[in-house]
């Protein structure tokens, strides 16, 4: 450990020898852990000025006598010996610049590295072309602004420019080149722009994500940012080491045992994740949720997070900075996890209004069939999509869609510890959560139904009863009752396949069960009390009744709560029809309840999506992806559900992106928001109201 | 003899890099390099002279490690032109020759290089199959 801490930081003096010129010194630091030759030269040739110009590298090392001595450093290799064995207390360079007469020799040259063809997947980058078409990039990135409104704008506007799709991923090279001479990161939403653009080289996504995960205050140098790390680091073991302290026995061991049964499946696929399970990376994982969920008693863990934190993991390695990063990343998405589910709805109800916007005839159709409550969402919006494509896939969508929201670095520093508890609400509330997501926002009801269910949870709460035969008692019973169907995460079919043996949900004549239970499992648990009780037509409450007459938006309430009934009165070969009659009348509910036909219109974007607008769009596209497809095969309900639940990690990356962005730039150029009507779009949600 | 180091996509659409440049130069450009670069095959990578709808590339002359394919030397030159994956694209080395895309560039360079030492590849469009 101690000898890996040292190791984190080099400093590194350099003299720079031109014929009869003075010598120059110049003295940096650097990470021997991601500073390659490459790398190196490029802080040189800024550090100096030396563009353009040859130049040989050495450095002060001893020879077999022990006497000091200029070796030349040609390789990486020789770098990596000259940090090992010649850097203490400083690595001493020295520079010589060699007359240019041959360096226009290899100007012309395209200098292809085996680093370059293998590592990255599409894009094949030759580091001298980057750093030649940087100019460019910089120069369209030189007239955008520093607010939030101008970047993105800027993020429209270069595409729109842009004919190539995507750039190639950013490189170590052009990640120096956001850094100024003291190693600040002095243009982050430039950084931002061009990630956005092309992603991170995989090998750089370690350093890159944090600025992404707003884990460094403003300003840091690079000694700073590494003393930061470190700090941040013993505050992480010394909070792992107070779990006894900050929870009751019981209490930990509850936590840890759903944590547990996530990590033991969680991207279990991914050679990092893989093998047995005492592989210590599962153990990692599991104890960083664990602190997470201790330190955090508001939130606690819930379903789910185990997806946020198991790609931060991989790519940082590091269990301790893992942890940092997703304090971070929980900053924005603490809202998804949280009990009242308010979040969700309105990430729910904006999605809703994107897709009626964006286009009206497939939503006329999803509201047909009774689907346009989207709840087959539900997954990619909890977890910002993450599951929806392959591992490596979802990485660089991940820090794509970061790089679209603005920088919002902590002010200090980031807070690895989350509020305490009211006195007493603790034990409660994480017993009450169990292992349930938050469940309000999806209820058939609808958004409206939220707040009016969260008070009466919190009465519950107060008056500490829990009983079964109230809406909410129900709830907390149903996981007792049927431990599995509250146990399988949603869409994670194996689950069942491994429960029940019934596991031919790819084929298409389902039998009756399996499909009942892909919708308990993907409709939560509002859609499991539908099961509980008789009068399956009547919702649960009658407040939901209520709401729902005087509310147009909440007539989806009536088809969903049916459809189970339909499909399991008629023959499962012939789902739609039932679910078209109740479709057709429901579409009429809903355009005799539609108050005004006057167009549509979309929040701003610091509000679209709780902050991330961008995340709609990817969902958006993937909807749009098959559309064509699902109204071909005029899909109902539930084969909406399962065709999309089939698709989980499978997604196309580049094509979702890639139409993302088109409607992404679009919806920023039309700036549809600047209207009043945006602002009442915005007030409709219940979030608001 | 014009500057060759800042050729314009202009000039590299009329003439090739052979009709630029002299057998004696071109030798002494090889070795040259392969002072400097003694472990990389100098390649020339150039515009089909028929081809109409791709772009040129803004360098034809590439270093390339030996061990690589040339199906990863022709899916790099597709990121240099900036392809979209839906666009085909059909190599020949020396004009003639389909490259076979499992070879590694050693064993092209060996059995297909030039007289002065350069490998010479063009590109086009696929006009058969599209």
């Amino acid at each position: 450990m101690e000898e890996e801490e040292e190791r984190e930081v080099v400093r590194v003096r350099v003299r720079k020898c031109e014929g009869i010129l003075q010598p120059e010194s110049r003295s940096f630091a650097v990470d021997p852990q991601i500073t390659s030759l490459d790398v190196l030269q490029h802080i040189l040739t800024r550090a100096f000025d030396l563009s353009g110009k040859n130049f040989g590298i050495s450095y002060l090392g001893r020879d077999k006598q022990g006497h000091e001595i200029y070796l030349s450093l040609m390789s990486d290799w020789d770098l990596g010996t000259a940090f090992a064995s010649a850097s203490k207390p400083y690595l001493q360079l020295k520079l010589d610049i060699k007359p240019s007469e041959d360096s226009p020799l290899l100007e012309d040259w395209d200098i292809i590295s085996p680093k370059d063809v293998i590592g990255t997947d599409l894009f094949f980058v030759d580091k001298r072309t980057l750093s030649a078409a940087l100019p460019f990039t910089q120069s369209i990135l030189s007239q955008v602004g520093r607010t939030i409104s101008r970047m993105q704008q800027a993020l429209s506007w270069t595409y729109g420019e842009d004919v190539k799709p995507f750039k190639p991923p950013l490189s170590d090279v052009e990640f120096h080149t956001f850094l100024n001479h003291e190693g600040q990161l002095s243009r982050p939403e430039e950084l931002r722009l061009r990630i956005y653009h092309g992603g991170v080289e995989p090998s750089l996504r370690k350093v890159v994500w944090r600025y992404l995960l707003n884990v460094y205050p403003d300003g840091l140098t690079g000694q700073e940012r590494m003393d930061y790390m470190k700090a941040k680091t013993r505050e992480y073991y010394q909070l792992k080491s107070e779990w006894r302290e900050r929870c009751s026995q019981e209490d930990l061991e509850f936590i840890q045992g759903n944590v547990m049964k996530d990590v033991l499946r969680t991207d279990r696929t991914h050679p990092y994740f893989s093998g047995s399970e005492d592989n210590p990376h599962l153990q990692a994982l599991h104890d960083l949720l664990t602190t997470y969920a201790v330190t955090h008693p508001q939130v606690s863990y819930c379903q789910g997070m185990s997806d946020i934190a198991s790609p931060i993991l991989a790519v940082m390695d590091n269990e301790a900075h893992a942890f940092i990063c997703f304090c971070g990343i929980m900053k924005r998405l603490e809202g998804n996890f949280r009990m009242d589910g308010e979040c969700m709805s309105v990430k729910f109800a904006h999605l809703k209004l994107l897709l009626r916007y964006s286009d009206p005839e497939f939503n006329t159709y999803l509201m047909s069939r009774g689907a346009d409550d989207l709840f087959f969402c539900y997954r990619w919006l909890l977890l910002e999509l993450k599951r929806e494509f392959a591992f490596e896939d979802a990485l660089r969508m991940l820090e794509v869609m970061w790089s679209s929201l603005p920088p919002d670095p902590p002010e200090k520093e980031v807070e690895l510890l989350g509020p305490p508890c009211a006195p007493g609400e603790c034990l409660k509330n994480t017993r009450r959560r169990h292992m349930m997501r938050p469940d309000r926002g999806l209820s058939p009801e609808g958004e409206e139904a939220v707040s009016t269910n969260h008070v009466e949870t919190e009465q519950e709460q107060s008056e500490m009863i829990l009983e079964k035969t109230e809406p909410d008692g129900e709830q907390e019973s149903t996981p007792v009752r049927c431990p599995m169907l509250k146990q399988a995460s949603f869409g994670e079919f194996k689950c069942y396949a491994a429960n029940d043996g019934r596991s031919s949900f790819d084929s298409e004549d389902l039998p009756l069960i399996p499909v009942l239970q892909v919708r308990q499992s993907t409709e939560e648990e509002d859609e499991e009390r539908f099961w509980e009780q008789e009068p399956l037509i009547k919702p649960p409450d009658s407040l939901g009744v209520s709401k729902s007459m005087s509310n147009p938006s909440l007539t989806s309430c009536t088809p969903t709560s049916q459809s189970p009934t339909s499909l399991a009165t008629t023959d499962p070969s012939e789902p739609t029809s039932a679910a078209k009659d109740e479709g057709e009348s429901q579409l009429e509910a809903e355009q005799t309840a539609a108050s005004s036909p006057a167009p549509i219109s979309l929040p701003p974007p610091q509000e679209f999506g709780r902050g991330n607008p961008f995340m709609l769009f990817l969902c958006l596209s993937i909807l749009l992806e098959h559309r064509e497809q699902i109204m071909k095969q005029n899909m109902g309900y539930d084969e909406l559900a399962m065709h999309f639940n089939r698709l989980v990690r499978r997604h196309n990356l580049n094509r979702v992106l890639h139409r993302a962005k088109a409607l992404f730039a679009d919806y920023l150029q039309s700036r549809v928001w600047d209207s009043e009507e945006g602002d009442e779009a915005a007030a409709e949600s219940p979030a608001t109201s | 003899m014009p500057p060759l180091v800042n050729s314009t996509s202009l000039e590299l659409n009329t003439t090739s890099f052979k009709q630029r440049k002299r057998l004696d130069s071109r030798i002494h450009e090889v070795n040259r390099v392969k002072i400097r670069y003694p472990c990389k095959i100098p390649v020339i990578v150039e515009r089909s002279h028929r081809e109409k709808v791709l772009p040129s590339l803004q360098k034809v002359k590439f270093l390339v490690p030996p061990e690589i394919t040339m199906g990863q030397f022709v899916s790099m030159i597709r990121c240099r032109l900036s392809l979209p994956p839906s666009h085909s694209l059909c190599v020949m080395i020396n004009e003639r020759q389909m490259a076979c895309l499992s070879m590694t560039m050693l064993e092209a360079y060996t059995g297909q290089r030039d007289q002065d030492g350069f490998l010479y590849v063009s590109y086009r469009s696929h006009e058969v199959f599209g």
